[in-house]
């Protein structure tokens, strides 16, 4: 199984900005991380990060047909982006929306995610352990077998 | 293993005992077997309960949730759970100084349901996976109690 994880807007700059709210790991600690427990299941992770809307709208694109399951966290065009909900509905394969902090929990500016209508799971606040813990989550899955 | 003391408190509230006869996946008590392995595995304690009355929901919130290292809530509710006092139950989970995660079997965004308003920052949230909502906020859990190491 091969499994995308996407990741959005400022997460290149995970583990230097706001630690107190998204901690010190950076996003290289976060994929290496997932890269081995996919492993650990015989699957592979392929992990990447744009600060641009339309970048991702095209990996998610280029995922259809190729990509078993895909883990999105779009951070702040979560919250903006009909492009992203629109090329992941276009998507056929499994969709898991992640945030490290609880959008729902934070300014009422991040209270609507166009991802999550548009995603078969939400994972959010649970930090950066989150990760690891949905590609265990979707290993875990009948499909994954 | 290590064992601990540590015990998690799983909360199911009303509108979740049919979910079989729904054919929405698991029942309530295959998803407490399933929840009971793993913590076993994790050696954590666990205390795992449905009721459909709202207010032994909230009792257990209100009153029981203090004597526990984290909690997780499936809030559920449906129709019938609408009650001022249900409400209230559920304010209190943001008062709670200990990990509490709000799951759902299916994704309720997809059905226009909202989250939890109110808890605190800190709260965690998993929805749609079905039985892996509750695995996963387990061992979600049992990692921010240092039971297991990040690897």
């Amino acid at each position: 199984m091969r499994i995308l994880v996407i990741n959005g807007p400022n997460l290149n700059l995970l583990g230097t900005r706001e630690p107190e709210i998204y901690g010190s790991d950076t996003l290289e600690d976060i994929s290496v991380r997932c890269r081995q427990r996919a492993e650990a299941h015989g699957h592979e992770v392929d992990f990447k990060q744009s600060n641009h809307e339309g970048v991702i709208v095209e990996w998610i694109q280029q995922a259809i047909g190729s990509v078993d399951a895909i883990v999105i966290n779009a951070a702040a065009y979560t919250h903006t982006s009909v492009a992203i909900h629109d090329a992941l509905r276009a998507y056929e394969g499994y969709k898991l929306e992640l945030h490290i902090s609880n959008p729902h929990l934070r300014e009422p500016f991040r209270h609507v995610s166009y991802v999550s209508p548009a995603v078969d799971a939400v994972v959010a606040g649970l930090g950066v352990d989150a990760y690891v813990h949905a590609i265990e989550a979707i290993c875990s899955l009948p499909m994954g077998e | 293993m290590v064992s601990t003391d540590l015990e998690l408190l799983i909360i199911n509230g009303p509108g979740l005992s049919d979910i079989e006869d729904r054919s929405e996946g698991p029942s309530i008590s295959a998803i407490g077997h399933a929840c009971a392995d793993l913590c076993e595995a994790l050696g954590i304690g666990l205390d795992y309960r449905q009721s459909e009355d709202e207010a032994e929901v909230a009792h257990w919130i209100t009153s029981d949730a203090a004597h526990c290292q984290a909690l997780i809530v499936n809030p559920s509710g449906g129709p019938s759970a609408t009650s001022a006092d249900y409400q209230v139950a559920l304010d209190a989970l943001a008062h709670l100084d200990k990990p509490v995660v709000e799951v759902h079997l299916t994704n309720i965004f997809r059905t226009n349901r909202k989250p939890l308003q109110g808890l605190s920052g800190s709260a965690g949230f998993v929805c749609g996976l079905g039985v892996g909502s509750y695995l996963l906020a387990v061992a979600a859990v049992a990692q921010q109690l240092g039971v297991v190491r990040a690897e």
